[in-house]
């Protein structure tokens, strides 16, 4: 009947509901130090994980990795409830969203402070992407990425309409192509509404998403009104009914529109255009934001790191030292890039990558290809790790942007509610 | 607590003694539960309450500010206006299909077991998983609520997704979930002499005058008893909103509950003091609704004794 109790008993069932669906291997059967690893997945970036985990126990046999993977919704309460109970794993998978969150709480190591990790090895642009402020390293980058478009080649063949020219389209191009995927009666483009994709719209008129010191949003009131409107314009063009973003908001990216062929483009992060090309069963492009001018340089597209390795500071020196002589391996040795590929994003060791870019199946080079020609189009220095607070931003702009679509609220309100939001956990 | 009872206050022989540590022994599962998962949490959570607390680091005492800010957190607002109306609408519904079902069942129908069975498994599934992924195959754009919609002739909206009835997905859900109290119901109807309503019958009473003038009046302190534990299980309603609004209350926060929220700002935004002011906000609540009914109660319960 007590509330306390309720939340251990909830917390359990979480936990429970998380185990369910956590896919866990390996570890017991020697006699050699155990290191936990965790991190969010999707049956495909599972397998290439454990595949290189297996490497990593070939090369090191007194050391074994338990791994166990979550998917993302459940992955952060767990790693919650794991952390308060003082438990986390040894080596932590991260997020920029979380990195400061966790890290400035002590809760990681600085990981410059352990021997074990090669980092001169990586470009140092990407190491960035994991550093603190003032310039610790909580969490080592798996892979570079970007949020970017997609388009389903497919769809597009069917429709009878050409894919884009990507650095020279601007958005109105975007609006007809999109409505004219639609009249083949399927959805034209996804919004992608949220940070990701509101930070190319923020550059393009001269903005930025966030004040210096992360403490309240950086952006004017009339720009976001315009990205608001801009969406409306996009449900007019072919965008999918608030219906199917309220429905499909609840199910994993592999189950949605696009990834299940009824959509012909879809805001994705690189690294998922493997995993969205097989669910569809249809070839993939990624494609370059379009810009007000019709240049690619003013897109205001960046790059970004989405995934990393961290290491909690819980763990003992000896686990570590251990933990750091895994990361080490996961992103400087080519048998463990061979395994993982671009399923995190294009390494951060140059060198590797081009070991064994020649290995790579022919969606995975696109990728590889896409996100390292890009950076002749970047005049957006790529962000550090998210402010502490930001976690729940996208929430925000999930629900607040929900009501814009159902016609419930106006841009204006919507814009006012949504920085109001924003200020209020950053603050 | 194994002890003759005893009006003088004679020590206690070597016997009883022995025997005092053997109920303290048998009660210690008990005891360790209440003290341990019970008592010291709600202690913890009390102190909790007061402070700033991350769950990474150290609490920090912070007096009373948590209680303030729920004052001005629109979110909390928010909860609490879903929580009621859930709680409002879905108790009653809940108790009355309840109700309905125990007596029909009572009227001696063959395969009574079976039937029991069978309205009371909802109740042992209606948190899972599959319910979840169930409802939305029913309640959904594409849905069997919209297929029999559209058979005569009404074109439906996906109900699950739109703000304005994703709630009441839920209430419905809840509703369904009515085994529990049917079978405290059933053992309640039961227990009503036959002579009762022969007696009535005699008077010359109809159905329904029976229901309302024997039935309802004898069933009271089973009915009271339903919603008390109703309304308290509904306050604290999680897991159906969790699993099908994917942990976010979604859409559009429509379906946040109390302990919906209290779980998204304890576990996904490091505010771990502030989930324990809710929590204990919640008590109170609760026990102010309880106490209410309670008070209530004297005016429409009717005790045989």
């Amino acid at each position: 009947m007590c509330p306390t109790r309720r939340q251990v008993l909830t917390g359990a069932a979480a936990l429970a509901i998380g185990g369910g669906l956590a896919s866990c291997r390996g570890g017991g059967d020697g006699d050699g130090l155990v290191i936990d690893y965790g991190w969010w997945g999707s049956p495909e970036k599972d397998d290439a994980v454990f595949a290189a985990i297996d490497a990593f126990e070939a090369a090191t046999p007194d050391i074994q990795i338990e791994g166990e993977a979550t998917p993302w919704d459940g992955y952060w309460d767990k790693l919650a409830t794991m952390s308060a109970g003082g438990s986390p794993p040894d080596v932590i998978h991260m997020s920029e969203r979380y990195i400061l969150e966790y890290g400035e709480r002590d809760a990681l190591v600085d990981l410059r402070d352990l021997d074990g990790i090669d980092v001169d090895t990586l470009d140092e642009m990407i190491l960035g992407l994991g550093e603190s402020g003032d310039g610790a390293l909580y969490a080592v980058p798996a892979g570079l990425n970007t949020f970017i478009l997609a388009a389903n080649v497919e769809l597009f063949n069917e429709a009878g309409v050409d894919l884009p020219d990507d650095s020279t389209w601007t958005w109105s191009d975007f609006y007809e192509i999109s409505a004219a995927l639609a009249e083949s009666g399927i959805v034209g483009a996804g919004y992608g509404f949220g940070i990701e994709s509101f930070r190319p719209w923020l550059h393009q008129h001269d903005e930025t998403m966030y004040n210096e010191d992360g403490t309240a949003a950086g952006f004017s009131h009339e720009v976001l009104v315009s990205y608001l409107e801009h969406l409306l314009t996009m449900r007019e063009h072919g965008g999918p009914t608030a219906d199917q973003v309220s429905e499909y908001a609840a199910v994993p990216s592999e189950a949605g529109l696009f990834s299940t062929g009824q959509q012909g483009m879809e805001w994705v992060y690189s690294n998922t255009l493997g995993e969205r090309s097989e669910a569809a069963g249809a070839e993939m492009r990624l494609l370059r934001i379009p810009s007000q001018t019709g240049a690619a340089a003013d897109a205001g597209m960046y790059y970004k790191g989405s995934e990393f390795y961290s290491i909690s500071a819980h763990s003992d020196p000896e686990e570590q030292a251990a933990a750091a002589q895994f990361v080490n391996f996961m992103v400087n040795d080519s048998d463990a890039i061979q395994e993982i590929g671009m399923i995190m994003g294009v390494p951060p060791n140059r060198e590797v990558v081009e070991e064994i870019s020649d290995d790579l199946d022919e969606i995975d080079q696109h990728v590889q290809e896409f996100v390292t020609d890009l950076e002749a189009d970047l005049t957006v220095e790529a962000p550090g790790p998210s402010p502490i607070g930001s976690g729940n931003i996208q929430g925000i702009f999930d629900r607040d942007v929900l009501e814009l679509l159902y016609d419930r609220a106006t841009p204006e309100e919507t814009a006012e509610k949504i920085i109001q939001g924003i200020n209020s956990e950053l603050g | 607590m194994g002890r003759r009872p005893t009006r003088d206050r004679r020590p206690l022989s070597a016997r009883d003694k022995k025997e005092e540590r053997a109920g303290f022994a048998f009660l210690s599962p008990w005891l360790v539960g209440l003290f341990v998962i019970t008592i010291g949490p709600m202690a913890a959570s009390l102190y909790l309450s007061f402070t700033d607390y991350s769950f990474l680091d150290s609490p920090e005492w912070i007096g009373l500010e948590n209680y303030q800010r729920l004052f001005s957190d629109t979110r909390f607002h928010q909860a609490i206006g879903v929580t009621f109306r859930y709680v409002i609408v879905s108790v009653p519904l809940q108790l009355v299909v309840a109700l309905l079902v125990a007596i029909v069942l009572d009227r001696g129908i063959r395969g009574l077991a079976l039937y029991r069975s069978a309205f009371y498994l909802p109740s042992l599934i209606g948190g899972s998983v599959a319910i979840a992924i169930l409802w939305r195959q029913i309640f959904g754009a594409d849905g069997l609520v919209n297929w029999a919609l559209a058979l005569i002739g009404i074109e439906g909206r996906s109900w699950i997704a739109n703000p304005d009835t994703a709630l009441g997905t839920l209430i419905v859900l809840n509703v369904w979930t009515f085994g529990a109290p049917m079978i405290i119901f059933l053992a309640g109807l039961r227990q009503i002499p036959a002579m009762y309503y022969e007696a009535a019958g005699v008077d010359g009473a109809g159905v329904l005058r029976r229901f309302w003038n024997v039935t309802v009046p004898i069933l009271t302190p089973i009915i009271f008893f339903n919603l008390i534990l109703q309304l308290i299980g509904a306050f604290q309603a999680f897991t159906q909103a969790f699993i099908i609004s994917g942990g976010s209350g979604a859409p559009s926060d429509s379906t946040l509950f109390y302990t919906l929220y209290l779980y998204m700002e304890g576990f996904g935004n490091f505010s771990m003091g502030y989930a324990s002011a809710m929590a204990w906000v919640l008590v109170v609540i609760i026990g102010a609704f309880t106490l209410i009914n309670f008070i209530a109660s004297k005016y429409w319960v009717f005790y045989d004794d």
